[in-house]
């Protein structure tokens, strides 16, 4: 070797060393890299029905979409929190462009964990957030992806949270109900009740599950 | 130079998602060498087939450090289909 080709390569060594790039949690404005989500988001939104000619379809649209954790946030900073709703609003999170009705292909084998937040000081922003964080970090969920989307109804007898699956199949889900009930922070007295969407239609809309 | 949390450095949104799309993708998030004063990824969150996962502690981290103002080609595009109007409003609020 040269000493032309040793002192390259000392300098690259030199530059291989100082090579760790910036992300935004160190330089809001010139960061190089960016952390990715398993898969793409979109945001949905439910408008309440303010005359009876709108129909479910005028109501429910795609809001945004995102990928990474700074737009995540980003988004999140700049929408109504969950408290500045409306009744009878939605919001919806639901993976890749999978849409928020049974009816979606990737749906209807599923269902979904529901719970009633029925605590009057419960900080439904906080709750809300936590939820969306264990979403797309996808720290909730399975090794298979069993979630496909989170919901959130505002409605007069209070905030509903949902949590979508995919299957019905019991052991997974009694996983994630289980951190579920974390997040929401859930004592042991209180249930969470899981109810497939193929018997939304049903007279007794019975959960399978509860927890 | 620096940029600081106040407003005056904020960008837009539109400005940092024209960032983020050539900004590369982080590889492996439990390997990268984060600053000491950034709390690691904590490993008992890794998953074996499922690559970018993400502890809540981790993601609670970059609430401060994205932050951008929404101008008005991001919000036509996006936030403006979340309508509330005062009429909505005057319905009342959950129990």
């Amino acid at each position: 070797m040269s000493v032309e080709e040793v002192s390259q390569k000392v300098q690259e060594v030199q530059i291989n060393d100082g090579a760790t790039k910036t992300t935004v949690l160190s330089d809001q404005s010139n960061f190089e890299v960016k952390h990715p989500l398993n898969t793409k988001w979109t945001l949905w939104y439910t408008k309440p029905a303010i005359d009876k000619s709108e129909s479910w379809s005028d109501l429910l649209r795609p809001v945004t979409s995102f990928q990474t954790v700074e737009e995540f946030w980003a988004i999140v900073q700049n929408i109504p929190e969950p408290h500045g709703l409306p009744l009878k609003s939605d919001y919806h999170v639901f993976r890749n462009d999978i849409r928020p009705e049974w009816e979606d292909e990737a749906n209807a084998k599923g269902g979904k964990w529901s719970y009633q937040v029925r605590i009057k000081s419960a900080d439904i922003n906080e709750l809300w957030l936590r939820t969306l964080l264990a979403v797309i970090g996808e720290t909730i969920d399975e090794d298979d992806s069993q979630i496909n989307g989170v919901v959130l109804n505002v409605r007069k007898g209070g905030y509903k949270f949902a949590l979508w699956t995919k299957s019905e199949d019991k052991e997974p889900l009694c996983n994630i109900g289980a951190r579920f009930k974390q997040v929401l922070k859930i004592g042991d007295d209180e249930k969470i009740e899981f109810f497939p969407h193929s018997d939304a239609n049903g007279k007794h809309h019975q959960p399978t599950i509860t927890l | 130079e620096e940029s600081g949390a106040d407003d005056s450095t904020v960008g837009t949104m539109s400005q940092l998602l024209e960032r983020l799309k050539t900004a590369d993708p982080i590889e492996d998030v439990y390997s990268f060498e984060y600053p000491e004063n950034v709390e690691r990824p904590d490993p008992k969150y890794k998953s074996i087939k499922r690559k970018y996962t993400y502890g809540p502690t981790f993601l609670l981290q970059f609430k401060d450090k994205v932050r951008a103002k929404p101008d008005e080609e991001w919000v036509q595009q996006s936030i403006s289909k979340i309508v509330i109007t005062p009429a909505m409003m005057k319905l009342g609020k959950p129990r």
